[in-house]
This record gives structure tokens, sequence and C-alpha cells, in this order.
């Protein structure tokens, strides 16, 4: 073995051979392995090393979410985590949301319904009119025969929607249709649905235009509504619809 | 020990844990994640993807639409995308639960998609930007795909999906060209790609 | 183990000719194959540029699916990494791990096969890609009948080179050893899980994107680093002949990068629906990784000065010098632009586009040549003849870089301000950028003009005649004055 290999023990990161190529090295030409010094790191270095990783702890620590999995944002985010859906319930999304399900199929995502079928929502007097009475009724029990909608004329039948939805989204059902296509009434509390649930307990059959329009107009929304609201009063800018309210019910 | 394994060991302790903490540990604590459904309206988010998109994720995927186009939405902390309306919230690990494929991409050269599906909700919309952007604005860099359709002889009544085209583009009299099944599938994939609803750790009102 | 005997001394004379050694045509098909998919990388490179650059440009084809820019440009990124970069470092380490161990049966069968098998993943790849088979995934675009044959060479070749230094004669070691063999087992390793994980087990959902950048972070932090690193550690030395100036330089760099490189890649996609703390620590990653580059410039820094005259006249070391210069300024600029700040304005612009073309042409595309430039007259017993043609190489692959960089980079920072704008229009934004675009398209011409003089330069090393492995003049290209100023 030549003089050049054997100051070398074990393969590694560096051998410190402070040390250049010897005489008579079989590779003196073209060696294959270089030899390596014992140079001291700079000061500098070793410094900027203690900093980084002091820097890089504190870093890790203040901007991980603790550590959690479901964490995505790198800041802390102040206030109450889930302000979300949960949290604060606002009628009209939900009531977007339930109205997709069912009532667009006829009444479609305009509010336009289907012209000499279904009649629109958007504009139509019983959805917007003082007399929220009548237009709960409609959506509990149904409707049935002629009926018209400004101005237009239809003749068909709606199903009664008590045995689907609680009071509650049927009241958000109800705030949402008032609220969309340029509409713009007070929302239906769900105390509203309740009452005139109470109140039409045995009526079990759907009603007819005429029917309908023979109970007497009475704004349920307005009577149990208003504490009610503030007292549901969802989170700040929810429900721009509850600010609204008092606005159209000068007319 | 010798030098040898402890630099082939070490390596492997260290090199393991980048493996564990970016690669197994996202793998693992996001596959139990569970679709959200809202008490109150039994919305199930995110909303299940229909059967056609499911094909487009192939067609995204071949065409490199990655190369120009992310779909991620970034915190407001992180970047301007909810400015710019790209998204009402930023997008968390559940938006992608249900997709096979996620192609968030690294490149903004063309605008973000991942609600394109909001933005646009018209099919011939898609195929027609497809076909020729151009039409949209004349200056745009993203590319025609115009391969992604069919020059076809008129048979009987015009086909349903037939594209609107006029002008130079306007096909041959008699003819009409029609989007390929790869094409449906892409298009269905884009309008697919909504993620508008909210969740509990990404709430839509958050401003 | 190690008994000295006839044949060891016999091995350490083959060796140290390098000329005649089983691995030689391993190596020379390494070296060759990889000219060539630089060749076929720059050209879709240049077409992806025109085509971006100008969609009414002739070479738009917007009938021809395979040559759309979706296509092109994701199949020159991955031939620039997997073909060019990849077999170029793979060849010379080969050469290096061979010419340390000294056995006498290094297993040259092994690396021919995983040459061949590399190559055929490569053709596979190209030809998925380009017809519509890619995964859309950025860096792992090939689908699983052409990332499994890479994968298999990988594994070839890390078992190939864990082999060669556990059964070495010699008793020395060296730190581009560590370097290269962690380089090989980490690839191996990265390479397979990422694809084992996507394409095999199909992983669905927001896992994807973390296993696809963790595995970003691998490719260039644990696989072209310590590729590149490594050569550098191994020839400076040499070429300037003088010992490397520090082991614990040489340690802490090591070290540093194993330990930090795998957790880059996250930060990629800062933001990302990933939990908070896998962007944050591959954030840090990124700044705590400019250590080892620190140490490893200092290291080479000490270790040239009082030589740094060598580097003019010798065409190798300015090669490799250069792109170890380069390397620490990609690796700073890396770490500034990581920090959240910055990034929110940067992200998804062409400047990131420029920062990884830093890393690609500049420090691995620089090395590449710099060990092709040292290793081939060896290999070939042949020395260089036309000194000019590689000094107007190294000029045109700096000026490329520089227009290249420099470009895209101001176009990325104008881009990114246009971006936080919601006031500016998304379109208006790209017209910002649209006169850099043009810029884009020079620099990816210069790009190719390099490439052509590289290869040109390569072989010109073939008309040479025979070069005397014990004469006193060095093989590798060196400026003789009075010769080239005539
Ligand atoms: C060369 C980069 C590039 C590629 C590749 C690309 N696009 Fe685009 N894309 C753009 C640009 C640029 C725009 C914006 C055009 C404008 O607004 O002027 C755009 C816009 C779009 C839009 C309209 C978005 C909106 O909100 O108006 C859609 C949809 C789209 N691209 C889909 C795709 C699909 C699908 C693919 C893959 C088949 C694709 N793009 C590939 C660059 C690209």
């Amino acid at each position: 073995m030549s003089a050049h290999e054997e100051h070398s023990e074990t393969p590694g990161i560096g051998e410190t051979v402070p040390r250049l190529r010897e005489e008579g090295d079989a590779a003196i030409t073209d060696p294959a392995v270089p030899l390596v010094g014992d140079g001291v790191v700079p000061r500098w270095l070793i410094g900027l090393i203690f900093f980084a990783l002091f820097w890089s702890g504190a870093y890790l620590f203040s901007y991980s979410g603790g550590f959690s999995a479901d964490v995505f944002d790198y800041l802390p985010k102040f206030g109450p985590l889930t302000s979300g859906p949960q949290a604060a319930p606002d009628p009209k999304v939900i009531g977007k949301a339930l109205f997709s399900q069912n009532c667009i199929t006829c009444h479609q995502a305009t509010g336009q319904g289907l012209p000499g079928q279904y009649p629109p929502l958007a504009g139509s007097e019983i959805v917007l009119g003082d007399a929220s009475n009548r237009f709960i009724a409609i959506a509990l029990k149904g409707l049935q025969g002629p009926v018209t909608v400004k101005g237009q004329n239809f003749n068909n039948s709606m199903q009664a929607w008590e045995g689907q939805y609680t009071d509650a989204q049927l009241a958000a059902i109800l705030t949402y249709v008032r609220s969309d296509w340029g509409n713009n009434a007070p929302p239906i509390p769900p105390e509203a649905v309740k009452q005139m649930r109470d109140e039409l307990k045995d009526r079990k059959e759907q009603w007819t235009f005429a029917e309908v329009m023979k109970l007497p107009a009475k704004d349920v929304a307005k009577a149990g509504g208003s504490e009610q609201q503030a007292a549901n009063k969802p989170a700040p800018g929810a429900s721009p619809a509850a600010s609204a309210s008092p606005a159209p019910q000068q007319k | 020990m010798n030098r040898l394994s402890k630099i082939i060991g070490g390596g492997f302790v260290l090199f393991g844990l980048s493996w564990w903490g970016l690669a197994v540990y996202p793998y693992l604590s996001f596959a139990t994640l569970k679709a959200n459904v809202d008490p109150n309206t039994k919305e199930v988010a995110p909303p299940d993807i229909p059967g056609a998109a499911q094909q487009g994720y192939r067609v995204y995927a071949a065409n490199g639409c990655v190369t120009c186009h992310s779909q991620f939405v970034r915190d407001k902390s992180e970047g301007g995308d909810i400015d710019r309306e790209w998204g009402k919230r930023r997008t968390v690990a559940r938006d992608y639960m249900k997709d096979d494929q996620v192609f968030l991409g690294v490149s903004r050269f063309g605008p973000d998609l991942t609600n394109v599906g909001v933005r646009q909700k018209d099919a011939q919309w898609f195929y027609r930007y497809l076909y020729d952007p151009r039409l949209f604005d004349p200056e745009t860099t993203m590319p025609s795909y115009r391969w992604l359709f069919r020059d076809q002889a008129i048979a009987g009544q015009p086909a349903q999906n037939a594209l609107k085209l006029e002008g130079a583009d306007a096909p041959r009299p008699g003819h009409e060209i029609v989007p390929t099944a790869e094409a449906e599938a892409l298009v269905a994939y884009l309008l697919s790609l909504k993620r508008d609803y909210a969740l509990p750790e990404a709430p839509v009102s958050q401003q | 183990m190690s008994v000295p005997n006839q044949t060891a001394d016999l091995q350490l004379n083959r060796a140290a000719a390098g000329n005649g050694s089983v691995l030689r045509g391993p190596i020379l098909l390494f070296f060759v194959s990889g000219l060539f998919w630089l060749l076929i990388a720059v050209a879709l490179w240049l077409l992806s540029a025109f085509q971006v650059t100008d969609p009414f440009s002739p070479l738009v084809f917007p009938d021809v699916a395979w040559l759309t820019y979706g296509r092109v440009y994701p199949v020159a990124m991955d031939l620039l990494v997997y073909g060019w970069a990849s077999m170029i470092g793979v060849g010379t380490a080969i050469w290096i791990l061979d010419r340390m161990a000294k056995n006498p049966f290094p297993g040259g069968y092994l690396p021919l096969l995983a040459g061949i098998i590399w190559n055929l993943g490569l053709v596979f790849g190209v030809w998925g890609v380009l017809g519509g088979g890619s995964t859309g995934k950025e860096w792992l675009e090939f689908p699983l009948y052409a990332a499994f044959p890479i994968w298999l060479a990988e594994i070839i070749m890390a078992i190939w080179a864990v082999a060669l230094v556990i059964g070495r004669r010699s008793k020395g070691g060296y730190i581009s050893q560590a370097f290269l063999l962690t380089a090989f087992i980490a690839f191996a390793w990265a390479y397979g899980s990422a694809n084992g994980l996507l394409q095999f087990f199909k992983v669905s959902g927001a896992a994807e994107p973390a296993i696809q950048w963790w595995y970003f972070g691998c490719l260039i932090s644990l696989w072209l680093t310590p590729l590149g690193v490594g050569i550098v550690y191994h020839f400076v030395p040499l070429l300037i002949g003088r010992p490397l100036y520090s082991a614990k330089l040489a340690a802490i760099s090591f070290w540093g990068i194993v330990a930090f490189g795998g957790w880059t890649g996250i930060a990629q996609i800062l933001g990302a629906p990933l939990p908070a703390w896998n962007q944050t620590a591959s954030v840090v990653a990124n700044v705590l990784l400019v250590i080892p580059v620190l140490a490893f410039a200092t290291n080479l820094h000490l270790t040239m000065k009082g030589s740094f005259d060598v580097i003019k006249p010798n065409l190798a070391l300015r090669f490799l010098v250069t792109g170890g210069m380069v390397f620490g300024l990609a690796s700073i600029w890396n770490a500034l632009t990581t920090f959240r700040s910055v990034n929110r304005i940067l992200e998804f612009t062409w400047a990131v586009t420029a920062r990884t073309d830093l890393f690609l042409i500049g420090f691995v595309t620089l090395i590449c040549f710099g060990a092709i430039y040292y290793t081939l007259p060896r290999l070939v017993g042949r020395s260089w003849k036309y000194t000019r043609l590689i000094q107007w190489h190294f000029w045109f692959s700096i000026i490329a870089l520089g227009t290249l960089v420099f470009d895209l980079t101001i176009a990325g920072v104008l881009q990114g301000f246009g971006q936080m704008d919601p006031k500016v229009p998304f379109a208006a934004v790209i017209d910002i950028i649209r006169p850099f675009l043009l810029g884009y398209e020079l620099a990816a011409v210069f790009i190719g003009v390099s490439a052509l003089l590289g290869l040109a330069s390569f072989l010109t090393v073939f008309v040479n005649p025979a070069w005397a492995p014990d004469s006193k003049e060095a093989p590798e290209p060196v400026i003789n004055e009075e010769v080239s100023l005539a």
C-alpha cells in the first residue's frame, strides 16, 4: 500500500491530514482522492449557527398553530375560532340551502317560477305582503287550484311542508324567500311559524287560494318577532336582513 | 460503530423524520377526515363529485393545466386571493377530501380555478373558452384546445352541445363543432370546482 | 477485509488511470445520454417558451395535442432533472466512488444495467407525458410505467454504491463519498415513496400535494444538491492540488443538508391546505439550510484561498467554482424569498420559476459540465483540444443564466405586486409581464446555444490524440495563454 493511504483509517466525512501529497505517491500526477485539512470553523459561522437555531425554534413555536393537524393558518386567529355556520346560523344561508333542495324544482333558482305552471316568488304579493300569516299558512299546508300572482293565473298544486320541516327550518326558508331576487321584506321568525302551526293544527287539507285569502290579515312576523330577533341575533354582519327590517314596514 | 454506518444510519433517521413529518403525517391525519353535515340544513360539505367530473381529472392532468393554473385559495394573511375574489375563504384539507386527484399548482400564469365553477356555470361558456380563448380576450395567453373538439357534418338536428361560433371561427356550412368525450369530462370537472360552502374550520362569513 | 495484495495494487493503478476501467462504458453511457437528454430538454423548452409568449406564434399547434404547452414544458423540465442533471451526476458519482473504493470488482454490469433501464424509463416518460399520460403533478409527471424503471435504476445504483463502499479495498474516505451515498439512498427512497404513494397506492385528497412537494424538496436538496456539492468537494481540491480546508466545515455542511433538506419542499406551496406547522417547519428548513451552504462555501473559499488565479486558466475548475458560488447565491435567495412576507407576493409568479431555474441552470448545470470537463479526458485518455470553445461555452452559460434569472425575477416581482392589488384586472397583470416573456424567449435561445456549445466541446475531446496518465500535464481544459490569445 502506498504512503498516500496510511493516514486514513475509516471512511467518513473527513480525515484531518494536514499535509500535502508525498513524494512517491502512486497517484501523484492524477490523484484519485483529495486530502483534508483540519481548518477551524470560523467564529462568525458558529455564532450564526446558534443564532439560527434559536431563531428557528422561536419561529417554529410561534407560527405552528399548536402543532395541530387541522390548523391551517400560521397566524393565530383572534376571537372565537368557530364563527362558522353552527356557531351563528344565518337563517338566510340555511334557508337558501333548504330552498335549493325542494322548492327550487318548481319556483326555480331565480324565484321566477315557470310561466303558466308555477307562480313566481320574486315580487309576489303573498310573499311580500304584510299578511304574513297567509304566507306561512300556505307554506305549512300547501295550496291547490287557481291562483293569481302578479296578474298571472296559475292552476296547479303545491304539497304541504309542515311535515317536512321544523319551525326553524321553515322560518329560514321563508326568510330567505323574502330576501332574495330583489325581495326585501322582514324575516319570518320561527315563533311566527309555531304560532301559525298551532292555530291551524286541525286543518288537514291543502288550501285553495280563495280560502286562504279569507284568513284575517295579520303580520305574525312583526308581532312575535322583534325581541326574539334581538335575543337570537347572530354574529355581527351575518344577518343584514335583521337590521334592514324597519324600512320596508313603513310602506 | 464505524463512520460508514453512522452516515447511513444517521442519514436514514434524519431523512426519515422529514418523510414522516411531511408525507406520512399529513396522510394519516387527513385519512380520517369526514364530510361536514350541517345540523340545520343536512347539507353535506364538501358535496359529492358528480360522476362525469371524475373523468375530467385525467384530462386536466394530461394537458398540464396545472402548469398555469392553481387550485387553492390562501388566507388573507398569506396573499391577495380573497381580495381578488378567487374565493370567499381559504381552502382547507377537507375541501379536497373527495377529490381523486389534487392539483394545487405553483403557478398563476392563468387565474386560480378553485372556484371557477362558481364564476361560470354554463358548459357552453367553457366549451367556447377552451376552443378559442381569444373569443373572450383577443390578447390572452391561455392556449386553445381545439383538438378537444370535433368537426362533424350535421345529421338532422344540430347537436345539443354544438359550439355557438361566429365569424372566423364558424364551422363550414352544414358542419358543426362538438366537444369530444374528453372535453365533456373536462368541462364537467371544471363545473364541479366550487368551494363556496362553509366549513367550521373555514367559515364563509369571515371577513 | 482489505488485505493489501497484488490485485489491490493492480487495481490502484487501474483506478488511477481511469482509462481502461471496467466502468468506463457505463460512465460514458451516462454522459452521452445525459447530453442527449439535455438537447431534447432544451429544444422542448425553447418550443414552450415561444408558445407561452405568443399565442399566435407559428409554433403553437392548437390542433396537435402532444405539442401543447401543458405537455411540452413539463417534459422539458423533467428531462432537465431526470435526464440531464441526474445522468451526469450519476456518471460522475460512479467515477468518484470507483476511484476511491479501488475495488477490483466494481460491478460494472450493474451501472450499465441501471443506465439502460434509466434511459428506457425516460423514453417511456417522454412518450407517456406527450401522449397524454401525465399525472399532472409537477416534477412527478411520469406515469407509473416510466417512473418504475427509473426507480428501479435508482435502486440498482444505490445498491451498487453501498456495496462498493462496504467492499472497498482502500481505507481512505472522503466527504464526497458521504454526499454521494446519501444522494443515492435518499433519491431512491424519495422517488420510490412519492410515486408509490401517489400512483400505486393512489393516496388522494390534500395528502397528495404534501407528498408531492415533500418529494420536490428531496429532489432538490437531497439528490441534486448532494450530487453537486459532492462533486465540487471532490474535484476542486484535486484541481488546485491542495487539501480541502476543513473536515469540520465539511461535516457541518453534510449533516446540515441531510437534516434540513427533506423539509424544504412544502415552502413552495405556502398557504396550501396543509397543517400550519408543516408549512412553518418548511420555511424554517429553507432558512436553516443556509448554514450548511455557508459552511460549504466557506470551506471552498478557504481551500481556494491563494489559488484563485487558477480559476481563470483552468476551465473545469472555473465551471465548478462558479457553480458552487451560484449554489450559495441560490440558497440565500431561496431563504429570503421563503419568508411569508415576501412569499405572499412572489408565490405563483415567474420569480418562483426563476428561483428553481437558478438552481437547475446555474448550480446543477455548471457543475455537470465542470464534472464532464474534468472526468471525460481521464476516461477516454485524451485531453481537450479547443479550449476556446469551452471558454465560449462558459460565457454563454453565464449570459443565458443571467438573462433568464434576471428577466424572470423582475417579471415575477411585477406580477406579484400586480396580483396583490385587486384593482388590477387579471389580464392586466399578464400584460405587465408580456415584455419580459420576450426576454424569456431570448434566454431560452441562449440556453439552447450554450447547450450546443457544450455538446460541441464534448465531441472535440475525441479529436485530440491520446493523453498519457503519467504525463506532467493535466488533461482537463487549461487555457494556454499564448495559444488562446493567438
Ligand atoms: C399557458 C398557460 C395556460 C395553460 C397551460 C392553461 N391555461 Fe387556462 N388560462 C390561462 C390564462 C393566461 C388565462 C386568463 C385569460 C385572461 O383572462 O385573459 C386562463 C383562463 C382560463 C379559464 C378562465 C378562468 C376565469 O375565471 O375566467 C379557464 C376555465 C381555464 N383557463 C382553463 C384551463 C384548462 C382546463 C386548461 C388545461 C386544459 C388550461 N386552462 C391551461 C393560461 C393557461
